[in-house]
């Protein structure tokens, strides 16, 4: 029987491709690995892909001190 | 100690006794005397030695004022809202009202944090600077905008070099394009009020507390640990145990020093002394300022007064000043110390002293006498030079500590260079070496660690403290003090009876907290180089600086996100694009005839570089002699342009030849580290060529730790102007034919081998030797993987770690294990004890 799922094509650097795998390992959203690229995805893991990604690359950002609070006072 | 009642912690001025206690200076005591808990509790009894205004900051002064903080401008800093205003949110200070020749100025101060903002573009920046630097600490100073921060400490600083109160709001007031905030004022006036207006001066060997406003003096008089230690006038020890009664009918001596000054003061002495009987008629009597002695003093002018103290209370009574909230500035009158026997040393006629070196001294020896303090100047820019023209200008015993054996000699060499001392009179006090100088002066070099150990010592050794501690030393110097601990400094400098100290500095930053604790216990800061200024007179080098990004390959990424802390640490820094980044790197500046350094912490991975790219490496376990030679070749062979030092690098190898520096890895977010690193091609000999510039090379693996360490190392090189350009790609690095790794298959076998790497391989040291550098590393080391997330706190915590040879045997295990038969031989028993007696003669006969 045919099953249809709805993915979503993902382009990215071969870094992130990698913290992509990583989470795949856990969530279990990829449909193909196409190559060093490029990834096919389920479309319902997007968003979670997206702020998880988010987070780890900004585990690696330094903040200078009182810069974070200015942005975010400034958005108020 | 800290709980104390906010109408005592805090003194109005002219400290009408009677006054202030009924009427704390704010209305709200939980805001008026908040200050952070002492970060080092274990020693509490040491805290007496800060001052409690230590911990005021500018937001205690914002609940105060008119409510808005702002205390001008009408009271509607934020009321006017423009279509912009939103973006800004509560930062906005369009409100502030601007003078009308606000152009010509060239400060900003921003009410909320009181940061000030120098406009370094305005023609009269120069000036303007020159009194910010005094007053405030720089917090940074690129090219056209500077920032600087008042803090309590840089208020200290300012009043110790002589600057009142009121001229420093005046002349901030004078240099702001608007108003200065009332917040910013009244933290002036408060952290300037009690500081620096008693000195403790030692004169004629005798210790005079001083001060150039006798309220003060009789506030301190009526103190009854301070009365215990005072001396009287005519030298009789005012011994302890009398009370006041017995002070009730001594003679009251005015006699104001200088003739000319003699009526106002007196009057104005007049005035306190009734306000005082009134106040309190007990105390009435007791409060006599004794002339000053000496009358061929002819420092600042108006009527200087004081009293004298016993020798032995001066720690006590120093301590007490400070509970009292007036913290003492010491100085020493080194000319007219007679007791002490003087040195004769002086500058060599070439020693010629650049400008920046005398402005710094300047501050030392502003009125003849010598201020304890810290100079901070940059790496290579002659700290060593200030120092020994320091210890020239006092002429007294000299006690010089420095942070390794290494620097010990060198400090040592250019006391020879630099001045005309004798050999014989510089002794040198390390483990290896226990020299005394001939003569009854002299000078002693020698570190922290010597000095600080509290262990049982050899007797040599123990002789040589009790030497130490047994004389009273002219002048102490400190090299490098950012990199030594609170709690040692407290026992070098308690334990050491020393007139004046100077610290002397490149980087007075630590990724601990504890470089505030020098403020008192050395003194405050008494100057800072600007890097860029030197730079552009050509003093040090000009550097190019660049972060080059290196993408992981994804093989290594894939380990590195599965892989503990400190493996992935060993992951980023062995990443092949980075390796081939810097084998391109060298060779592009081996061509243009550069002299290269590559820094690598990690020891694994120094020699995996220095192997694969057939390139000399000294760390910590390379022998003596071979460091020389390797670094007797890197400076004289043409055809040796490159080596890979590991961080006994960091500070204690000096390498003028050098221009050209690259950074593999490093130390977590050391920013000293980086700052040191920079440090070593500043000096370049061919700094003054025409269009030189020196290259500073960061290699960072991309989207790993080493990304966020990177940046937060730099912040302090970016305060001081540097720019970092980021490259990430480096041209033609691919049409380079001999790149290394440049298969998968190679690619492949690296990562295999170093996940084969034991996790000790791992570890950031070169443990094999003490860490001489950083006397603190542990603790730093441990913050650094504290302050980042992932990093596992206790894998860390045993920082430091043996490194052995990783071959078969110590891998296995075995390496304690001797060579066992089992199956030993009939008769072979007597091979493991005693030997048959038959055996005696023959086996030990031959011996």
């Amino acid at each position: 029987m045919v099953s249809a799922t709805k993915g979503v094509l993902i382009e990215c650097d071969t870094t992130a491709k990698q913290v992509i795998l990583n989470l795949d390992e856990r969530y279990h959203f990829i449909i193909e690995d196409l190559d060093s690229t490029h990834l096919f995805v389920n479309s319902d893991c997007v968003r979670m892909l997206q702020s998880e990604l988010d987070k780890i690359i900004d585990e690696n950002t330094f903040k200078v001190d009182g810069f974070e609070k200015f942005v975010k006072d400034s958005r108020v | 100690m800290y709980s104390q009642n906010p109408s005592t912690a805090l003194k109005r001025r002219g400290s009408e006794t009677s006054d202030d206690t009924k009427r704390p200076r704010f209305a709200n005591p939980a805001t008026a005397h908040e200050y952070a808990a002492p970060p080092d509790t274990e020693d509490a009894n040491d805290w007496s030695l800060v001052p409690k205004n230590a911990f005021v900051s500018i937001e205690q002064f914002h609940a105060m004022g008119d409510g808005t903080g702002y205390g001008h401008g009408g009271g509607n800093a934020l009321g006017r809202r423009d279509a912009v205003s939103y973006i800004f949110g509560s930062h906005d200070y369009s409100g502030l009202a601007l003078k009308d020749d606000h152009q010509s100025r060239p400060l900003w101060i921003c009410p909320e944090t009181g940061v000030i903002i120098l406009e370094a573009f305005s023609p009269i920046s120069e000036q303007a600077q020159d009194f910010l630097t005094a007053i405030g600490e720089p917090i940074s100073r690129p090219t056209h905008i500077h920032e600087y921060r008042l803090t309590s400490y840089s208020l200290y600083a300012a009043v110790s070099v002589g600057l009142e109160t009121e001229n420093i709001i005046q002349v901030l007031n004078r240099l702001s394009k608007s108003p200065v905030p009332k917040a910013v004022t009244e933290m002036i006036r408060q952290c300037t009020i009690s500081y620096g207006k008693v000195k403790l001066v030692l004169k004629h060997n005798k210790y005079f507390v001083e001060s150039s406003h006798p309220e003060t003096l009789q506030r301190l008089l009526k103190d009854p640990i301070i009365q215990q230690w005072r001396m009287l006038d005519n030298g009789n020890a005012d011994a302890a145990g009398k009370g006041f009664n017995a002070h009730r009918n001594m003679p009251e001596l005015l006699k104001p020093e200088v003739a000319s000054q003699a009526a106002p003061v007196a009057a104005a002495e007049e005035t306190s002394v009734d306000k005082d009987a009134k106040g309190d008629g007990l105390f009435h009597t007791v409060v006599t300022v004794d002339k000053e002695v000496d009358e061929d003093d002819d420092d600042d002018g108006d009527g200087v007064h004081a009293f004298q103290i016993q020798a032995a209370g001066v720690e006590e009574v120093k301590k007490r000043c400070n509970v009292l909230d007036y913290p003492m500035l010491e100085e020493y009158d080194f000319r007219n110390d007679q007791q002490n026997p003087n040195l004769d040393i002086d500058l060599k006629p070439i020693t010629a002293i650049r400008p920046y070196q005398e402005k710094s001294l300047n501050k030392m020896f502003g009125n003849g006498r010598a201020r304890s303090g810290i100079i901070v100047l940059p790496c290579g820019a002659g700290k060593t030079l200030v120092g020994i023209t320091a210890a020239c200008t006092v002429k007294k015993s000299v006690l010089c500590l420095c942070t390794s054996s290494v620097s010990v000699m060198q400090w040592k060499q250019q006391f020879l260079q630099w001045s005309n001392i004798p050999e014989r009179q510089v002794a040198v006090f390390t483990s290896d070496q226990k020299e005394r100088f001939s003569g009854e002066s002299g000078i002693v070099i020698s570190t922290y660690s010597m000095v600080a150990n509290t262990r049982k010592r050899s007797y040599e050794a123990q002789k040589m403290m009790d030497f130490l501690h047994s004389r009273e030393w002219g002048f102490l110097l400190l090299d490098e003090v950012h990199v030594v601990p609170a709690n040692m400094f407290r026992r070098v400098v308690s334990s050491i009876a020393a007139h004046a100290k100077l610290g002397l500095t490149a980087t007075l930053v630590r990724e601990d907290e504890k470089i505030d604790d020098l403020n008192f216990l050395i003194g405050p800061k008494l100057y800072e180089a600007n890097w860029m200024d030197l730079s552009s007179q050509g003093h040090i080098a000009t550097v190019q600086c660049a972060e080059v990004w290196c993408e992981m390959t994804p093989e290594f990424y894939r380990e590195y996100l599965s892989e503990t802390s400190r493996k992935k640490m060993l992951l980023y820094v062995m990443n092949p694009n980075k390796f081939q980044a810097c084998q391109y790197l060298i060779r592009y500046h081996e061509q243009r005839g550069d002299k290269i350094i590559v820094f690598a912490d990690n020891v694994y991975a120094l020699q995996a570089y220095a192997l694969k790219l057939k390139v000399p490496f000294i760390y910590g376990g390379t022998p003596q002699q071979e460091r020389m030679r390797i670094l007797h070749q890197f400076q004289h062979n043409p055809l040796l342009n490159t080596i890979f030092l590991s961080k006994v690098g960091d500070t204690s190898i000096d390498l003028p030849e050098a221009t050209c520096l690259i950074q593999v890895s490093s130390h977590y977010g050391s920013r000293r580290q980086e700052a040191q690193r920079l440090g070593r091609i500043l000096r370049a000999k061919r700094r003054n060529d025409e269009g030189f510039n020196a290259f500073f090379y960061s290699l960072v693996s991309k989207d790993t730790q080493e990304m966020y360490y990177s940046t937060k190392r730099q912040q302090f090189l970016v305060d001081q102007g540097y720019a970092f350009k980021v490259i990430t790609r480096l041209d033609g690095m691919d049409e380079y034919p001999e790149l290394v790794y440049r298969t998968k298959q190679a690619q492949l076998e690296l990562l295999n081998s170093v996940l084969m790497a034991s996790e000790s391989d791992a570890a950031l040291g070169d443990a094999t030797i003490p860490d001489d550098d950083d006397l603190n590393r542990q603790i730093s080391q441990r913050r650094a993987t504290g302050g980042y997330s992932t990093g596992t706190a206790s894998s860390m915590s045993g920082a430091v770690t043996k490194r052995t040879m990783a071959s078969m045997k110590s891998l296995s295990g075995a390496d304690h294990m001797a060579y066992t038969e089992y199956n030993k031989p009939v008769g072979s028993k007597a091979g493991a004890g005693e030997h048959h007696p038959m055996f005696k003669k023959q086996w030990y006969g031959r011996k």
